[in-house]
């Protein structure tokens, strides 16, 4: 497997008004990987995204693909596959007219395109759907063939630009599963766009964190969610305390509890230092590091998050649904020193 | 008090139609009249006066629906082509060159005429000359119509996913884009039809004896000939126009429901 099927060195996008869109970024993508472009809006992802794509021209860098530039090809020359958040189907067009387009450009015969489209129609359960037209078809069974439509060329990548993001909250999870599998089945080289958090960890193999069109952090689901590189990342993704402290010879001082500092980290004498502990990590204990008030309870379903208060300080802690914490409680928590994440 | 002021006001709308029909009624009833005099038809009716526009401007009316059917052609496809070149950019330029595209509604016919005698002189001639001066002046309408219809959908995104599929920019045009605005350019190309058909300030200064269109031909008709030739003459320009018009009325009213069905 080719570990530097996409090599994307130093691009850059700034528009005419002076706006930069992407600083230089540098990114590598293996084939056959799920890659998502993870960030707040305007944080330049789908810039990015549309700038592979051949939709956004570049202002420098370069985009490799199996070791081949691509940025000075229009986008029809590209080979990629690209599906939009509002689907973008041929409004006069049917189901099987749509997904066969691009195979009817690259002039093949009448029985291939006949065999692929079908092909596609099976993949993607729309088999019932081939005669209707785009405004017959609800938002899912939309996006199910604009995706096909994207894979019937046999693209050599697969962009997604958040094909979820119009989509009802149901359906959503749904499709985000069902496109999960896809992808793992396929193994096509896909880069995938999105604000939410949950459908990156869900889908993607590695994440790319980015704000103010720059890359923060890349990694798995698990080694973003447990050791973030910035406080922007622990912030945005999952839940966090956040957490003031003072160094205080080889403890960090919170205020309400003290905990050793990593020996890696090399933090001066009485200088602040800011810390983060998520919800489901704080834990209730009878030796008790230091106590709290529970100032409210949030029943949310699969878990309950309990509000609280230690020496004025706010502390989210997340338990099991049937807790019988209620308000005005005291208890005493610990905080476990390996899970706290320094910024 | 509520009923006292509808009655007024469909009386008023009774008697501005009124006002508006009656003189056509008249035009009507008097291209049949022998003389159209204080008695109307004291003397019969007759077809003479059809007759005779056919003999007098037969030439006129072929020579007006070839025009008018040129102006189409020529404007379905500048008109089309430069609505699709501006829907995909935006910016002060574009703003600016779209109002001076529009221009030609704002300037008197006199004016444009004018312009166009001084600069394509040797075009006169030939008839060419009309030609031009009537996709000038019905370009604002093509242009505009599909202009506004690609401004609602989110067409730049159908183009774009064609691109990506490898659709070349003519193929995006030809086979994405136009099929998607065919009700506009077809509700565009009636108005322009009915605009080149019915234009008269421009014309009447480009126009040579040897080549008149309907309404020259009929402001001569009506001031040199009889005034039942004339009527006649107005009929049968109604005849042309009308069916246009209601088909024009059908295919917008049409087009709204495929936009709405839409989504």
């Amino acid at each position: 497997m080719n570990k530097n099927f996409i090599t994307i060195k130093n691009a850059t996008k700034q528009y005419p008004d002076g706006t930069v869109a992407l600083k230089p970024i540098n990114l590598e993508v293996s084939e056959g990987e799920v890659l998502v472009l993870l960030g707040p809006s305007g944080c330049g992802k789908s810039t990015l995204l549309r700038m592979i794509a051949g939709l956004v021209k570049s202002s420098g860098g370069s985009v490799k693909v199996n070791g081949k530039e691509i940025l000075d090809l229009p986008p029809e020359k590209r080979g990629i596959g690209l599906v939009f958040q509002q689907y973008a189907l041929f409004p006069t067009m049917t189901v099987r007219e749509n997904i066969g387009f691009g195979l009817k450009i690259r002039k093949k015969s009448k029985q291939e395109i006949a065999d692929k489209v079908d092909e596609m129609l099976e993949m993607m359960n729309l088999q019932e759907l081939e005669e209707r037209r785009p405004n017959q078809l609800s938002g899912g069974q939309q996006q199910r063939v604009a995706i096909a439509r994207a894979l019937a060329i046999e693209p050599s990548i697969l962009l997604l630009d958040e094909p979820l993001t119009a989509l009802d909250a149901q359906l959503k999870e749904h499709l985000r599963i069902e496109l999960a599998l896809l992808f793992r089945r396929l193994k096509i080289t896909t880069i995938y766009v999105t604000h939410d958090q949950v459908e990156a960890m869900a889908i993607a193999d590695r994440i790319a964190i980015m704000d103010k069109g720059v890359i923060e952090q890349i990694g798995s689901a698990t080694e973003i969610y447990r050791s973030p590189s910035s406080s922007f990342v622990a912030r945005f993704i999952g839940q966090v305390n956040q957490l003031q402290g003072i160094v205080r010879g080889k403890n960090v001082d919170f205020g309400f509890y003290q905990v050793p500092i990593p020996l890696e980290k090399n933090i001066e004498e009485g200088s602040s230092c800011e810390a983060f502990i998520r919800p489901e990590d704080l834990y209730i204990s009878s030796e008790g590091g230091f106590s709290a008030v529970v100032s409210d309870v949030i029943f949310l379903g699969s878990r309950t998050r309990i509000l609280l208060e230690a020496k004025g300080n706010k502390l989210m802690l997340d338990l099991p649904n049937d807790t019988i914490l209620v308000e005005g409680n005291t208890v005493k928590l610990e905080i476990p020193t390996t899970k706290i994440i320094f910024a | 008090m509520q009923l006292i002021g509808k009655i007024f006001l469909y009386g008023l709308i009774l008697l501005i139609s009124a006002f508006l029909i009656v003189p056509l009624i008249f035009t009507i009833l008097g291209s049949f009249s022998v003389y159209w005099g204080s008695t109307m038809f004291g003397e019969g009716w007759t077809l003479q006066w059809y007759r005779d526009v056919f003999h007098y401007y037969g030439d006129t009316i072929l020579f007006t629906l070839m025009i008018s059917s040129a102006t189409v052609v020529i404007n379905i496809f500048l008109g089309t082509i430069t609505a699709y070149r501006f829907s995909q950019s935006r910016g002060r330029f574009v703003n600016l060159m779209e109002e001076i595209l529009t221009l030609p509604v704002a300037v008197p016919g006199v004016a444009i005429a004018l312009a166009l005698i001084q600069t394509y002189a040797l075009f006169r001639e030939s008839g060419l000359l009309i030609l031009i001066g009537h996709v000038v002046v019905t370009f604002p309408l093509m242009f505009r119509t599909v202009l506004g219809t690609l401004r609602t959908k989110d067409f730049s995104s159908l183009d774009e996913s064609a691109a990506t599929l490898g659709a070349s920019p003519f193929y995006r045009f030809r086979h994405v884009i136009l099929p998607s605005i065919k009700s506009a350019v077809l509700s565009g190309a009636m108005l322009v039809f009915l605009l080149s058909l019915g234009e008269f300030n421009m014309t009447f200064f480009l126009y040579t004896p040897l080549k008149v269109t309907l309404p020259v031909g009929l402001f001569e008709a009506y001031s040199s000939l009889r005034i039942e030739i004339g009527s006649a003459y107005t009929v049968i320009f109604l005849v042309i126009a009308i069916p246009m018009m209601f088909m024009l009325h059908k295919l917008n009213n049409s087009s709204a429901f495929s936009r709405g069905g839409g989504g």
